[in-house]
């Protein structure tokens, strides 16, 4: 332990990376391979009503044009398997009868180069039926908007509710309630390398190797082996080096799926190595999701309850092999943190839009965080109080631990009130402040003062509950808090 | 198809020919052709600086220069940096101050860092920021990097940088290399 603990430790990958030595999938050489290319969707929604690969056929080395007819019987459809209570539409590795975003894939042309496998992709003639594209939460949330999926015949793939001890009796006994709305835009991982795989099919034998970029490849290997109809032993995933994933390299993407099945249908290695324009296009957006807080909180700033409501953009193909649903579900089991939160209601919404599809990135669920600390301050501003002391009257102590969380987890040895402490006592957080802060807007309330709470001091936007506070905070015209400005200045839109 | 060209160039002080076609990238000639995969195609667009090399030693983007164009050049990879056997000084301050994690982006940083330390053997932190603000990272958070790069600089201590593929003092070029073949068994890659 001591060892290692505080000691820098060579890594054993180190020298060959610094010589370049390393191999990542793009530097996997085989003998008579091909190279991939991918046609992909121009328009964010429209139907297919014809795909023409006559001229891409004859291009110059080239070996193959697939589409997804050319595909049936060599790809499985793609589908979840769970939860039941999320719609989960079916889809194939190329796209079929529809288009549902900028980048979804339509042929894959194989050929001896990748610069003749993009001349000749140049060379697919795609006639489409545009249809209006579903872009925003509000437009998937209207029923009016043209479903994505036929089969599923809405965008509002989940709806779950749950409430955790008693939110309705927080409200009623709140002095004040703050409403806040929290929007997470689309984030893209951008790993240096992107996606790829190659793809080596040995017809002697009818073993498929599968060099792959993937940071989960027991999980690729799975569903793989089911979707092309192998035997598990017949198929090997192999990752070399791996130019990061950032979340982006946890699934089976189509471009897998298809990249296999042309292999095994050509009895040849083929090699798909993503470009910059395909991964910022098609392999998935992070963080795009809403979040409406209603806080219950006394005159003290002690928040009494919760109540959320979250809508997650998924875009237009769900994760064959992780359902978007866990992302909700992990903001809410985390919402109260290290805070003596005892009630929480929570809806949770999942939409699909004509977008690349939501993937996990560094903590997916992260805006639990944000969202807390950032309700925090605002309700230390509505109250007039030093955010430092809201966070005192709220947050649990080592002596509250071990202690069951209200949405289930137990927390133990958890020291963030003592943490908090020990930073204010190191002149760290005075630092800190006076570096972020006009000194002018510092002044309010040293630390660990209380700060006045009169009703003078709170804005008229942070009114006393209205007379009926079970539903008021569902229903009432909760006010937008003023434009965040002075000391704790922080933007919803952007979070940060 | 169009019409190829032969280029004749030395990589990592081995002389190298190819025939390729004019659109083909020095990224494309040297990774595809020669074998030198340790030129990292990250953008393709001259953003991210991975695929850097040095041409008759200043640090270009192969992504943007033809292969055609380095006909008669003298070219850099990362695989000729290192002495036989060992480690350049650069590659060994990366490693020690953990200037990298992936190590996609690194052929670039490092070569870069090399074209700055043979200008400027004693640069400042700023110096050192600006001579790479040309290449991205997404694992380290650049600081790393920074204080690699001046690591081995702090190592030197105003000795000459050693040249690509040698082990320093004399500062001259390393011992010749055989003449590679053409084509795609040409590299000393991997």
């Amino acid at each position: 332990m001591s060892r290692l603990v505080g000691a820098r430790v060579p890594r054993v990958e180190d020298d060959r990376l610094l010589t370049g030595r390393g191999v990542f999938v793009g530097d996997v050489r085989l003998p008579g391979l091909l190279h991939a290319a991918f046609v992909r969707s121009t328009l964010p929604h429209a139907r297919l009503a014809a795909v023409d690969v006559t001229s891409a056929r004859a291009g110059p080395g080239v070996a193959a044009v697939f589409t997804a007819a050319d595909l049936v019987g060599r790809a499985g459809e793609m589908r979840l398997g769970a939860p039941p209570t999320l719609a989960r539409p079916a889809y194939r590795a190329l796209a079929d009868d529809k288009v549902r975003f900028v980048g979804d894939p339509v042929a894959l042309v194989v050929a001896a180069s990748r610069a003749l496998a993009e001349d000749a992709a140049e060379r697919v003639e795609v006639d489409y039926e545009a249809l209006a594209a579903v872009v925003t939460l509000d437009a998937a949330l209207d029923p009016a908007s043209p479903p994505l999926f036929d089969d599923i015949g809405t965008n509002v793939l989940y709806r779950e509710h749950r409430e955790h001890g008693d939110p309705d009796g927080a409200f009623a006994h709140a002095d004040h309630v703050v409403t806040l709305t929290f929007r997470q835009r689309r984030q893209a991982n951008v790993p240096m390398e992107g996606r790829g795989g190659v793809a080596d099919y040995r017809p002697a034998t009818g073993e498929l190797v599968y060099h792959a970029a993937h940071q989960n490849p027991h999980a690729l290997h799975v569903e793989l082996a089911q979707l092309l109809d192998l035997p598990a032993e017949r198929l090997h995933v192999r990752c070399g080096d791996i130019g990061g994933s950032f979340g982006q390299k946890a699934y089976v993407s189509r471009e897998d799926v298809a990249v296999c099945a042309a292999a095994v249908a050509l009895g040849r290695p083929v090699a798909w190595i993503e470009d910059r324009s395909e991964n910022l296009l098609a392999a998935g957006h992070a963080r795009d999701e809403e979040l409406t807080v209603d806080a219950a909180v006394t005159a003290d700033g002690v928040v009494l309850g919760l109540a959320v409501r979250m809508t997650l953009d998924e875009g237009a193909y769900q994760l064959s092999t992780l359902p978007s649903t866990i992302v909700p579900t992990i903001v809410r089991v985390l919402l109260p943190g290290p805070y003596r939160i005892e009630h929480l209601r929570f809806d949770a919404t999942v939409v699909a839009t004509n977008k690349a599809t939501y993937v996990a990135y560094r903590g997916p669920w992260e805006a639990e965080t944000w969202v807390r600390e950032r309700l925090l301050d605002v309700i230390a501003r509505r109250l007039d109080l030093e955010p430092l002391e809201v966070r005192r009257r709220n947050l649990l102590r080592a002596a509250d631990f071990p202690r069951r969380m209200i949405t289930g987890p137990t927390m133990e040895s958890v020291t963030a009130a003592e943490t908090l402490e020990a930073t204010i006592h190191e002149r760290t957080f005075a630092r800190l402040r006076s570096s972020t802060c006009p000194p002018s807007a510092t002044s309010s309330a040293p630390p660990g003062r209380r700060a006045a709470t009169s009703a003078s001091g709170s804005p008229p936007s942070s009114s006393r509950h209205p007379a009926h506070p079970t539903t008021a905070p569902r229903s009432a015209p909760a006010p937008r808090p003023e434009a965040p400005s002075g000391p704790w200045r922080a933007s919803n839109a952007t979070g940060r | 198809m169009s019409s190829s060209h032969p280029v004749s160039l030395r990589v990592n002080d081995r002389r190298a020919r190819a025939d390729v076609e004019a659109r083909t990238t020095l990224a494309d000639l040297l990774r595809d052709d020669l074998g030198y995969t340790s030129v990292h195609l990250g953008c393709e667009q001259g953003v991210c600086g991975a695929c850097t090399v040095l041409l008759d030693g200043a640090p270009v983007r192969s992504c943007l220069v033809f292969g055609v164009q380095a006909d008669g050049a003298d070219v850099v990879t990362l695989e000729g940096l290192a002495p036989p056997g060992g480690l350049h000084p650069l590659q060994e301050a990366f490693r020690d101050s953990h200037g990298f994690q992936c190590g996609f982006c690194t052929p670039g940083f490092v070569l870069s860092a090399y074209a700055l330390l043979a200008e400027e053997p004693a640069p400042s932190d700023a110096t050192i920021r600006a001579a790479l603000a040309g290449h991205l990272c997404r694992c380290t958070g650049y600081q790393s990097i920074v204080e690699g790069v001046a690591l081995a600089a702090a190592r030197l201590a105003g000795r000459p940088l050693p040249a690509p593929g040698t082990a320093g003092r004399s500062g001259g070029s390393g011992e010749s290399g055989e003449s590679g073949e053409s084509g795609e068994s040409g590299g000393s890659g991997r």
